[in-house]
């Protein structure tokens, strides 16, 4: 239903306001959508309510009432008498409308299959001195290594398959906010790199060739990726180190010049405290997460030579080490913030810390010992989104010993499960999460393709 | 028409192939959706205002999944039939605590109710927030959790609320209205 009203300049009519504000709200691109999301540009009227709706939207997705989830299986399987379950795996995929031939062919393989993780979950309880909480603790879903690969390849074509001639990603069509296209990209691209490893496929190296390209055109004079809002830093940073990235992966010299120019940019948004905040300005609160990326893009330029200057670095990984309580965790403005929670925050934190240990900017190694201790405190709990899970498997995999080995089998696992392994969307992770309104799937899955990049600690 | 991919083990398999063996009461099928989806039934409850019984309410959801699982059609998508299960166990759970409300009449079937829709343990800005949606009705509230949280389209949301979704937009635009004064001069500013 459309309300036709005219607006000042009489040439164009305004969608009802429903509709308006449902289009503000949604994730889903159309026509229409697009037709009416320029009219909002246009008319001063549909702007304001537009805009009003998108901030009411963000106020809200900021203070999530989402939190940290306990595996909740053993509890229902309780609930559900035991003689219910079969006992013998089914004959056929009941909805799967297949030939006969590959029917059988389907039935032999999961057959195989649940034979092989029947005998795996023997020999596994006979030996394994997993603790008892997590996945794979009561013989359900164990976590393979074989698991990985299969479920990284299915990403890896899903996201090559969506990236558009110019490089880029259409990141609305995809469900993502269009402010957060530098950053969004950027993860893109970050996730061709690490999936693609340090000799991609010449595919793979095309793709992250023309997504750093892309990347690069977008950057303004100044050094900076995407425009001036609350999200600058976070477009800044991922963009900066997805470029920095894709130079080692791809050896294209011709990416030095906008690295340097973003580096610098970060840089000059430093504020005084040594941390960054929302919005890219010096005198805005920093926090640990916006912080965090600028110290990764600093970290791998330090490690591949890209900047030599390595003070923003310094004082980045200063202030962050300045929010770190007594038990090892991470704050969020400053020690003992945990608006939501320490878990994923100590990971960012220190994944940073970790991963600098070999630079002339490291902490000192009983912070980094406090750190890991803190790490060991939360690694039973889990991420509660793609976001944290990216950021657990990374701290875990720059831990030194192999303490975390079982804890990054977890959070691997949780991320596998959540791929959409069939179908028309095969190898997509849905933006079911907290963020996904925000990121959609090209968040959703570039975060748990880099999840499942973590080497092994 | 045949599904491109061949059967490996039940963590590489659709939502919609798991559920074909789950009617064949498959158990690691249903592991494997359990904990695909417990994170976002656990969250959908938190913030609908249940925080003390989310837990509770998704191992219920996941306990009538099963229970009606031969309801289920591959045509529709899964995520629609698992909140449309989910709401009414929400519902049920909310009748539940108003009926034992009414027949003590007393102060502790309040307190539990009042718990339930507690904010335990929120700071300042996730609590005015969580106050905000308090004061929604249960169906706009429904209509905002699903579509700025959890991500669901309209028309899924018009499907689990069994509404037109010309209905779920209306909803949504004077959610927004009622929740941009509330939260105004504070974080929607």
């Amino acid at each position: 239903m459309k309300t036709r009203r005219e607006t000042r300049n009489g040439t164009d009519a305004c969608p009802a306001p429903e509709e308006l504000v449902a289009l503000a709200v949604s994730q889903e691109p159309d026509a229409g959508g697009e037709a009416a999301r320029r009219h909002a540009q246009a008319c001063p009227q549909c702007g304001e309510l537009f805009r009003d709706a998108r901030k009411t939207v963000a106020a809200l997705r900021r203070s999530d009432a989402a939190t940290v989830v306990r595996d909740l299986l053993p509890g229902v399987l309780e609930r559900i008498p035991a003689k219910r379950w079969r006992a013998s795996p089914p004959r056929v995929l009941r909805f799967n409308r297949v030939s006969p031939a590959r029917r059988f062919v389907r039935f032999a393989a999961a057959l195989l299959l649940l034979l092989g993780v029947a005998l795996a979950a023997v020999w596994l309880q006979g030996g394994s001195r997993r603790p008892a909480a997590g996945p794979g603790a009561d013989g359900d879903v164990r976590f393979h290594k074989e698991r990985v690969p299969p479920a990284a390849d299915r990403g890896l074509a899903w996201l090559l398959a969506r990236q558009a001639p110019s490089g880029g990603w259409d990141v609305e069509k995809l469900g993502g906010r269009p402010e957060y296209a530098p950053a969004l990209n950027g993860l893109a691209a970050l996730a061709l790199a690490r999936t693609g490893g340090p000799e991609p496929a010449p595919a793979v190296a095309d793709a992250l060739d023309r997504a750093a390209a892309f990347l690069a055109r977008g950057q303004s004079a100044d050094g900076r990726f995407g425009g001036e809002f609350d999200g600058t830093m976070y477009n800044q940073g991922i963009a900066a180190l997805a470029l920095i990235e894709a130079c080692g992966a791809t050896r294209n010299d011709g990416l030095r010049e906008p690295i340097a120019a973003a580096l610098e940019f970060v840089a000059r948004r430093q504020a005084p405290s040594g941390g960054w905040g929302y919005h890219g300005a010096t005198d805005a609160q920093p926090n640990t997460s916006v912080t965090a990326w600028q110290v990764q893009a600093l970290l791998a330029a330090a490690r591949s030579g890209l900047r030599q200057d390595q003070r923003a670095l310094r004082r980045g990984l200063a202030w962050m080490s300045g929010t770190v309580n007594g038990k090892g965790f991470f704050g969020y403005e400053r020690a003992q913030h945990f608006p939501d929670g320490p878990n994923t925050l100590t990971m960012m934190g220190a994944y940073c810390l970790l991963s600098a240990r070999n630079t002339d900017a490291h902490a000192d190694a009983a912070l980094v010992a406090r750190v890991e201790r803190g790490m060991e405190a939360l690694a039973a709990e889990g991420p509660t989104d793609y976001y944290g899970s990216f950021f657990y498997a990374s701290a875990m995999s720059e831990a030194d010993t192999g303490a975390f080995r079982d804890a990054l089998d977890r959070v691997r696992l949780s991320v596998i499960v959540r791929q959409r392994a069939a179908g028309g969307d095969e190898g997509v992770w849905l933006a079911d999460d907290r963020w996904g309104g925000a990121g959609g799937q090209i968040y959703s899955t570039s975060m748990a393709l880099l999840a499942l990049a973590a080497r092994e600690p | 028409m045949t599904h491109p991919t061949t059967v490996t083990e039940p963590a590489a398999l659709s939502d919609q192939a798991l559920m074909g063996l789950v009617a064949a009461r498959d158990r690691d099928a249903f592991a494997v959706l359990v904990r695909r989806h417990q994170a976002g039934l656990v969250n959908f409850f938190r913030r609908m205002g249940d925080h003390s019984s989310a837990d509770d309410l998704a191992q219920e959801t996941f306990v009538r999944l099963f229970r009606y699982r031969k309801r289920y059609r591959p045509r529709a998508q899964f995520t629609t039939f698992l909140y449309l299960l989910a709401r009414r166990a929400w519902i049920d759970h909310r009748r539940a605590a108003e009926r034992r409300r009414k027949a003590s009449e007393g102060a502790a079937a309040e307190a539990e109710l009042g718990q339930a829709a507690g904010t335990d343990a929120l700071d300042d800005a996730k609590a005015r927030v969580a106050a905000a949606l308090g004061g929604l009705t249960g169906d706009m509230r429904a209509v905002v959790v699903m579509s700025v949280y959890q991500g669901f389209k309209y028309r899924e949301i018009a499907r689990i609320l069994g509404v037109p979704e010309g209905t779920v937009k209306s909803r949504m635009f004077h959610a927004l209205r009622k929740l941009k004064e509330t939260l105004t001069g504070e974080d929607a500013a």
